[in-house]
Parts: C-alpha cells; sequence; structure tokens
C-alpha cells in the first residue's frame, strides 16, 4: 500500500532542502513526537535531546523514504528506536525484558474488583514511576498503537516478553494508581 | 477486550500529548540540518531562485540606502508587531537566534555593489512583507501558538529570501 498523498509535496520540498517545507514538516510532528520522548525518557532534558536528534537524522534521511508507509509512522518508529537506543545506553532497567517466564501463558490477575478512578494526570505520573521496560512496552501498546508483534520487533525480544510485560506493566500501573491517597485521586 | 484502564486511555488519548517542546529545538536541528554552507546546491536551484528573482540584490540597496523600509527589514519585527520575546523568554532566546541570522546575512549582502533593476523588487519585497504582517495579526486573539508559529514562519521566509539573494548574486 503507497501512502502517497499525505503530506507528500512537504516531504518532496524537504528533500529538495526547503527550510519552509522542513519547519512545517517539524511543526506537524514535533509535539506528538517529543510527548512520545518524554513518556519515555521521563525528563524534559532527554526527551529535547532525542527529539533534536532524531529530527536531524530524519531530514538527513528523508531521501531514504519511499513512501512505503506514512511519514508520520516512518518518524515515529525513528524517533522511538532513538529513544530505546537512549535508554539502552544509559543502561537503564530494559534487563527486566529478558526475563524467562516459567509459565508462558502469563496472565495478570485482576486485583479483586478494586478499580482505581482514572485521570490523565494520575495515569501520566503512575506511568513515570514505572520501571523502564514496562513503561516503554506499556506506552508502545497503549499509546502509540503499536502491536505486540511490531514492539517485539522494535526491542528484539519475543512476541511472547511483549505481551507479559505489557500484562505485567499493567497490573503495577493499577497498584500504583489504587495507592494513591484519596484526596489526589481524579 | 479491552479493560477499564485501557477504555480510559483509549477514549482520553488526545489528552495525554500535553507537552510542546521548546522552540530551542527547532533552532538547534535548523542550524544543524541547514548551517552547513558546505551542502551542494540542489538540481532544481535555478528553478527556485527563478520564484525568488524579483527580489535579487533587492535588500543590498535597502541596506545601502538605510531607507525606513530597509530598516524594516534589518531590525525584524519591531513596529506594530508584537514580538516573539512578549510570550516568553525562551522564545526571546529564538527570536535572538533569527535576528542575528538575519543581521548576519543582511550585513553580507551589504557587502556587494547595488543594482539600480534592484530598486522595484524592493518595493515588491516589503509587499511580501506586509503581507505577512497582516496575515498576523489578523490572527484570533489568544490563539498564541497559532500566532507563534507564525511569526517563526515569517523569520523563516526572511531567512529563505536573503539566502536566495545572496546565493543569486554570489553565482553572477
Amino acid at each position: 500500500m503507497e501512502y502517497n498523498n499525505i503530506h507528500r509535496d512537504i516531504v518532496e520540498s524537504c528533500k529538495l532542502g526547503n527550510r519552509q517545507a522542513q519547519f512545517e514538516l517539524y511543526r506537524l510532528y514535533s509535539k506528538a513526537m517529543y510527548d512520545i520522548c518524554l513518556r519515555m525518557l521521563k525528563n524534559e532534558l532527554d526527551a529535547e535531546d532525542v527529539l533534536q536528534n532524531s529530527f536531524v537524522m530524519i531530514f538527513s534521511k528523508l531521501n531514504t523514504f519511499r513512501y512505503q508507509s506514512s511519514v508520520g509512522a516512518w518518524i515515529k518508529r525513528i524517533v522511538v528506536n532513538n529513544c530505546i537506543n537512549y535508554l539502552k545506553k544509559k543502561r537503564l532497567q530494559l534487563e527486566e525484558l529478558q526475563e524467562r517466564h516459567s509459565n508462558a501463558a502469563y496472565e495478570a490477575t485482576d486485583d479483586c474488583g478494586a478499580e482505581p478512578s482514572f485521570s490523565v494526570e494520575a495515569i501520566n505520573h503512575a506511568l513515570f514511576q514505572l520501571p523502564d521496560g514496562y513503561r516503554v512496552v506499556f506506552t508502545l501498546y497503549m499509546l502509540e498503537g503499536y502491536d505486540h508483534k511490531e514492539i517485539a520487533s522494535i526491542l528484539e525480544v519475543s512476541e511472547a516478553t511483549s505481551k507479559s510485560q505489557y500484562s505485567r506493566a499493567k497490573k503495577k500501573l493499577k497498584e500504583i494508581l489504587l495507592a494513591r491517597p484519596m484526596a489526589s485521586r481524579g | 477486550m479491552k479493560d477499564n484502564l485501557e477504555k480510559f486511555i483509549s477514549e482520553n488519548r488526545s489528552d495525554f500529548d500535553r507537552e510542546i517542546p521548546s522552540l530551542k529545538v527547532w533552532a538547534a536541528i535548523d542550524k544543524k540540518v541547514n548551517g552547513k554552507e558546505t551542502q551542494p546546491p540542489p538540481v532544481t536551484k535555478s528553478r527556485r531562485l527563478w520564484r525568488y528573482s524579483w527580489i535579487a540584490a533587492s535588500v543590498a540597496l535597502l541596506l545601502a540606502t538605510g531607507t525606513a523600509i530597509g530598516l524594516q527589514l534589518n531590525q525584524g519585527e519591531s513596529n506594530s508587531m508584537a514580538s516573539l520575546g512578549d510570550f516568553s523568554s525562551e522564545y526571546a532566546e529564538m527570536e535572538q537566534y533569527y535576528q542575528s541570522q538575519i543581521q548576519e546575512k543582511v550585513a553580507q549582502l551589504a557587502s556587494y555593489d547595488d543594482n539600480n533593476t534592484v530598486r522595484k523588487d524592493l518595493l515588491q519585497v516589503d509587499e511580501f512583507m506586509e503581507e505577512l504582517k497582516n496575515e498576523l495579526q489578523e490572527a484570533p486573539k489568544g490563539n498564541e501558538e497559532k500566532i507563534i508559529n507564525a511569526m517563526i514562519h515569517n523569520y523563516q521566509t526572511k531567512i529563505d529570501i536573503l539566502e536566495r539573494v545572496l546565493e543569486r548574486i554570489q553565482s553572477t
């Protein structure tokens, strides 16, 4: 499937080094991409760093982009990969992704009926409290719309690992949300 | 089958994207991607320059004569328009960067001899700039992000024009 029309004119202008077009492309995607970086890396400085390096990379690699996917998906993939490499470089806790599970069909058990009340603020806050591996998998699946097969490929783990990590992440997230003091629940 | 957490996230997905990156990030990207002058000119260079040929070298005249119009181009957005710096200190930094870029190129242009045929091009530059300014002033109040983007666009355009003028002068 060819994604021909979506922002094609902007992309083609960018390929010619047109600065207006470059800014336009940046303007179209920088907010969403920054939010991805922020969620994955947890702080603004790192997020800005990776955002910047990603776009420099994007503009220099744009000549290789041939519309096999939408330009947004292509951009997002670059940003996500850079975030993960950044995390790996800092040797933050992505090791848990390599865990061997004795129970291959791990399913998160429901906490007996107790459900936290949800708010965007609470969830964002809770996400930041998750270990990196959980946060990355949860973010990629639930917020960025990747399926487990894609996540497995991005993180270089098995699809089963992605699924189990996601289950655990979700469970942990709910625990954190439930543990919030009553007064500040959304 | 989504549980309540997943449902909530799906339904409120757009609320999870609240943060905007600082404009310094774009400035840094711009610098890295476009800053190097050693890049070979793209194949369609002549076609691009043709679009701007009506402003060719006009800026040199602007500077040489030091007219009010020329000063306007030189100083950036000084008159009736709000400046980026009005919004925050981050934007002020951004604005400084662009203005220094503009000044640098304008200074480069000043070193070239002006050309009489350029005089009418001068008027067209200003018309163009006026259009941009008017567009900005017509932007609805409170729509700050849009205004900021338009201002940045304006600066980008100026720099772009100046570069093309320079390219043209340097190639003749």
